[in-house]
């Protein structure tokens, strides 16, 4: 099988060759790994350019490059990376030749004379045919203030301009006008259905085990696929091949550990385990606990890889990941025990294998596993009665998938890139599974519901310079999904163009199709664990999208900055939403969630479907190193959406339309020892739902024989008809490092969060209160609008320790 | 770390606000005498009397009801139907209020169409129609699960209610049930009341399944007292689709308030130029059911 497809990938290449190159006589490819020195890290993204011949590649994400000239001259190449010093070898290149290169990451001391005398070999965004796709280095997202310490790529990606955040300290994330629901994310080919913690403050994302985070919100390449919005794509680091490291860290939130190094002498494997831990629960619990009640919360997450290096052709990389949230009550009087217990979380694994199939052609096939699950529990014993009764409940809902995918990179020539791909997916969605046992009712009731559906994407993308000034990428991805009940089929054309107008000016365009198999049924968007995911059905057909988009780059090699100017046009058919009234989340607590899921309505009556539209302009200049980095994004925006059953059938804003949406990041490095960073966010506030009048309740609602109470009722009569306040805030923070004896490196943190102590809007509620009329002296109720605000200034401090 | 939360209050309330009247009036062939009931809508940041009351109806209203070939007007009446004593201890009366015509002047048929205008100056004009169900409902098609469960230290009674019913597109139901009891020496009834509101959309087989009612029996009473009788009512409305639409928003904007999280609930009206609703329904006499 591997020899069969080998020959035809090399008849392939051949006819490429023969195509490109009908006029050349010789030709050389030069291929090879970019390596961390010291680390061994395999680099992504790192920039191969030859000087001569003025054409260049980069590494794919597994740090491999290939690129074949017409000619073996003596040529000069430059490996360029953010972040390390450029690599240059100037040699005379026989007709094939594996160079390996390791490059050296820049020390904070070094960076700006190392970036200055770096600036005209660094990686351009104006020589890159991908439009609309973010990406922030490691170093940087750690350097920026966090909430509460806790380093947290979504929200550091949330600062990006044309990405926006929902909620006060709220990791969700909105691209585009899109749902969070819209954005798939990945962590080492793995999908993450739930990715927060405590109910959406922290994302599942420990940034100590992440080697790179890139985010595409437009352009897609047809190699991504099944979801509207955005790809979020994140990979592990694969630890350290050269020298045993370890990292830990100790926050107001949780604590660390991080460990990696090789595992055997001839260096071609290591291992990389991250943990980190809440430990909120054990300090206060002492405080908390007493005779009768007893309650809790932690989470945990887990990384772990290994990686084996067989030979320069074939590595395989096994990974996972592993994240728990837990919360939990017990009440125990002396006849009733009652307990009740919530609890969800991801695991994750990969196994990889990269095949160099030819100098040209590098492959990736991947086994993949993702599982999410959420259950609820509630017990209770009442022995006060004869015989005593019982009520037991447990209720869960998840998603687990199985995949296979297969990627191609084949890289004929310096015109032609050419990625090409399989995905395959088996979802297992249970809705939910509920388990009731009553004694008092003498109800039993034991049922489970999984739904399977088979998701397929099959992808062909070339990325073709056919001159110097101009790179298109072409791609096409054939998408199917099918289940009992449905089975579908999607034709999604892709295309990036880039046109170099000067040297470092380019305008660029792309158009875009996406369809969406699966759906996220969620009220608040806040990430709550009682989030569902649901498959299309006969009722729910896929969503779809298509998105136009247009801009400029400009890079300033000189100053080490990018400016990029994009606008963009997106529709999106058939996306869902909950029909008015529905909640998943109970106001009278985990009792009352356990009652409302033993009498549940079936998902898909909650569920309504429509159309929604964004469009708008994003400004990004970034500095992404330097002394001083950091960059500032504004975006201007429009987001509506029409539903039949919701406001009326009318068009109404989207609950996260944001006309302005401002982040200005700054770091700054004062000496070796010192760093400062500070952040600044600006947005227009969160369309809401307010009654335009009061009227006498109904006469429906008069529920008891006591009808002399004055009622009033709100009218609601339109959809998101309010603006909450504009949203601002100012984070800070100061690292203090310093390196100890024996390559111990010790760094403290102090980080603000709400600088200036602004109150932001979290929810509004008309509330009453209780007045004296000055002019009768008699007693008024007053309503009056309440702005509930979460977190005013917010201290924290870390410290973590490295060797 | 929610300890941290701030509430600020909002001075500017920037949603206009637009003077309407607020009708409701729900019609059945089954009624001796057709009521509507006529309010005005009021800002929603006011300051309100905080002493117990009915809210007073507008009586300067002409109300005017009209079918295929007639048209009537209906007259204001305010009659006191007994006393309640203020927080304060000041004795009031209640008045039962409105608009009415009795159903000989002008008898409702199931089926028919119906059309209800109402001006008072100052107030733009609402007008609404209203289609009378042809269903029928009866009491032979109704069946009953009762349970009394002790939860939380706290006896709850309740019941559940079948409705054969047949699966017709866009045909909706209200049950109402009510739990009463009358304790000797006492000689009102406590009464408690529930609707549950469903459509074809509910049908489990043939049966209309209510969601389980249930009400907190009145355990802590006075030593004197002694609970004689303990019984539930049970009432099934065949209902159109306005009513059901209705009151279906604001229960649910009612459950609602307060959950930040919760998907809000636009206030349905079939009025044109006012707010509440022209309903109609045919229902089934009181089926009483026996605890104690």
């Amino acid at each position: 099988m591997t020899k069969t497809l080998t020959v035809i990938l090399q008849l392939l290449g051949l006819f490429y060759s023969h195509f490109s190159f009908s006029q050349s006589s010789e030709k050389v490819t030069l291929n090879g790994y970019v390596k961390e020195n010291g680390s061994g890290e395999l680099l992504p993204g790192v920039n191969v350019y030859i000087k001569e011949k003025g054409v260049g590649t980069q590494t794919n994400k597994y740090g491999f490059y290939s690129i074949t000239l017409n000619s073996s001259e003596i040529v000069t190449i430059i490996y360029s990376s953010v972040g390390f010093q450029t690599e240059t070898r100037t040699l005379k290149i026989p007709k094939l030749l594996e160079l390996n290169v390791n490059m050296t990451a820049i020390a904070r001391e070094l960076e700006e004379v190392i970036v200055k005398s770096n600036a005209t070999e660094q990686q351009k965004v104006s020589e890159n045919v991908q439009m609309s796709q973010l990406s922030i280095p490691i170093q940087q997202m750690r350097d920026v203030a966090a909430f509460l310490g806790e380093k947290d790529v979504l929200k550091v990606l949330q600062l990006m301009p044309g990405i926006q955040k929902g909620s006060e300290g709220n990791s969700g994330i909105y691209v585009r006008g899109g749902g969070p629901d819209q954005n798939l994310v990945i962590l080492d080919d793995a999908p993450v259905y739930n990715a927060y913690h405590l109910f959406g403050f922290f994302s599942v994302f420990n940034g100590d085990a992440l080697k790179s985070v890139q985010l595409t919100k437009g352009g897609f390449p047809a190699r991504f696929g099944g979801r509207l919005s955005s790809v979020i794509e994140m990979q592990m680091k694969d630890g350290n091949k050269e020298k045993f490291h370890a990292e830990g860290g100790i926050g107001a939130v949780s604590s660390r550990l991080t460990l990696e190094g090789p595992l055997f002498k001839n260096h071609k494997a290591s291992f990389l385990v991250s943990a980190r831990r809440t430990y909120l629960d054990l300090l206060i619990r002492p405080i908390t606990k007493t005779n009768d009640d007893d309650s809790g919360y932690y989470f945990y997450d887990l990384n772990a890889k290994l990686n084996y290096e067989f030979d320069n052709k074939n590595r395989i990389y096994l990974s996972g990941y592993f994240g728990k949230d837990q919360f939990h009550t017990e009440n125990v009087k002396t006849f009733e025990t009652s307990k009740s217990g919530l609890s969800w979380g991801n695991s994750t694994g990969t196994l990889r294998w990269n095949h160099l199939f030819s100098e040209k052609i590098f492959s990736n096939t991947s086994i993949i596993f993702s599982d999410y699950q959420f259950d609820i529990s509630n017990d209770n014993i009442n022995s006060n009665t004869t015989p005593s009764s019982e009520y037991h409940l447990k209720y869960s809902s998840g998603i687990r998938d199985w995949a296979i995918k297969f990627d191609l990179d084949f890289l004929p020539n310096p015109e032609h890139t050419i990625k090409a791909g399989l995905q395959l997916t088996h979802h297992r969605f249970t809705p939910s599974a509920i388990l009731v046992k009553d004694t008092d009712s003498g109800k039993y009731k034991n049922e489970t519901n999984p739904i399977n559906a088979v998701e397929s994407g099959l992808y062909l993308e070339d990325i073709y310079k056919p001159w110097k000034s101009l790179q298109i990428n072409g791609g096409v991805r054939i998408t199917q999904f099918s289940s009992n009940e449905v089975s579908h089929y999607n034709f999604e054309p892709r295309i990036s163009t880039a046109f170099m107008l000067s040297n470092d000016l380019a305008v660029k365009a792309s158009y875009a199709q996406m369809n969406q198999y699966i759906h996220l049924l969620s009220n608040s968007g806040t990430g709550l664990p009682t989030d569902l995911w649901v498959p299309s059905t006969s009722k729910i057909a896929p969503e779809r999208s298509w998105q136009l988009a247009g801009g400029v780059a400009k890079d300033f090699s000189e100053r080490n900055l990018s400016i990029t100017l994009e606008a963009y046009y997106k529709r999106m058919n058939r996306i869902i939403a909950l029909k008015e009234g529905s909640s998943f989340l109970l106001e009278d607590g985990l009792g009352n969630i356990t009652k409302d899921k033993d009498q549940e309505t079936p998902w898909d009556k909650n569920v309504t479907i429509g159309d929604g539209k964004s469009y708008g302009f994003e400004f990004l200049l970034q500095r992404k190193t330097g002394r001083f980095s950091g960059w500032i994004g504004y975006t201007l925006s429009w987001t509506s959406q029409q539903f039949e059953e919701l406001n009326f059938g009318k068009e109404f804003w989207a609950k996260y339309d944001r006309r302005h949406d401002l982040s200005a990041v700054g770091i700054y490095n004062i000496s070796p020892k010192i760093t400062l960073s500070a952040t600044w966010v600006y947005g227009t506030g969160n369309a809401l739902t307010l009654p335009t009048s009061i009227s006498p309740s109904g006469q429906f609602l008069q529920t008891t024989d006591s009808e002399n109470t004055i009622n009033y009722t709100n009218n609601y009569r339109s959809r998101n008809n309010f603006r909450a306040s504009p949203y601002h805030r100012m984070d800070a923070s100061i690292q203090f490092h310093k390196k100890l004896k024996k390559g111990f490196e010790r760094n403290w943190t102090i980080s603000i969060y709400n600088l200036y102590n602004h109150y932001n809007p979290f929810y509004y509620e008309i509330k009453t209160r209780i007045t004296n009329n000055p002019a009768t002296g008699s007693p008024e109720k007053e309503r009056y609008l309440s702005q509930i605000s979460l977190f005013g200034i917010l201290p924290s401090f870390g410290y973590s320790l490295k060797f | 770390m929610l300890l941290s939360a701030c509430e600020t209050p909002v001075k500017e309330y920037n949603i206009p606000y637009e003077k309407s009247l607020v009708i409701e009036s729900f019609i059945s062939p089954e009624d001796s005498v057709i009521k509507v009931s006529v309010y005005k809508n009021e800002q929603v940041l006011i300051k309100l009397p905080s002493e117990s009351g009915t809210v007073p109806q507008l009586n300067n209203a002409l109300v005017e009801l009209s079918g295929a070939d007639h048209k009537v007007q209906l007259q204001w009446y305010r009659i006191p139907t007994g006393k309640f004593y203020s927080e304060n201890g000041v004795e009031k009366p209640v008045f039962d209020e409105g608009y009415r015509i009795s159903a000989k002047s002008f008898p409702i048929i199931a089926g028919e169409t119906y059309t209800l205008k109402v001006s008072v100056p100052d107030y733009p004009e609402a007008i609404a129609n209203c289609t009378v169900p042809l269903n029928k409902v009866s009491l032979n098609n109704v069946e009953t699960i009762y349970a009394e469960k002790n939860e939380n230290s706290t006896l709850l009674q309740t019941l559940i209610v079948k409705y054969r019913a047949n699966p017709a597109p866009e045909s909706y139901y209200n049950f109402t049930v009510s739990f009463l009891q009358k304790f000797d020496k006492y000689p009102d009834l406590q009464t408690t009341t529930a609707h549950q509101l469903l459509s074809n959309e509910n049908i489990s087989g043939n049966f209309l399944i209510s969601n389980k009612f249930s009400f907190t029996e009145l355990m802590n009473y006075p030593a004197d007292m002694k609970l004689s009788k303990e019984y539930f009512e049970v009432k099934i409305y065949a209902i159109n689709k306005p009513f059901y639409l209705y009151n279906k928003s604001l229960i649910e904007a009612k459950r609602n308030e307060g959950n930040p999280f919760a998907e809000p609930v636009l206030t349905y009206t079939n009025f044109s130029g006012g707010l509440g609703v022209f309903a109609g329904y045919n229902s089934t006499p009181i089926l009483t059911i026996k605890i104690k």
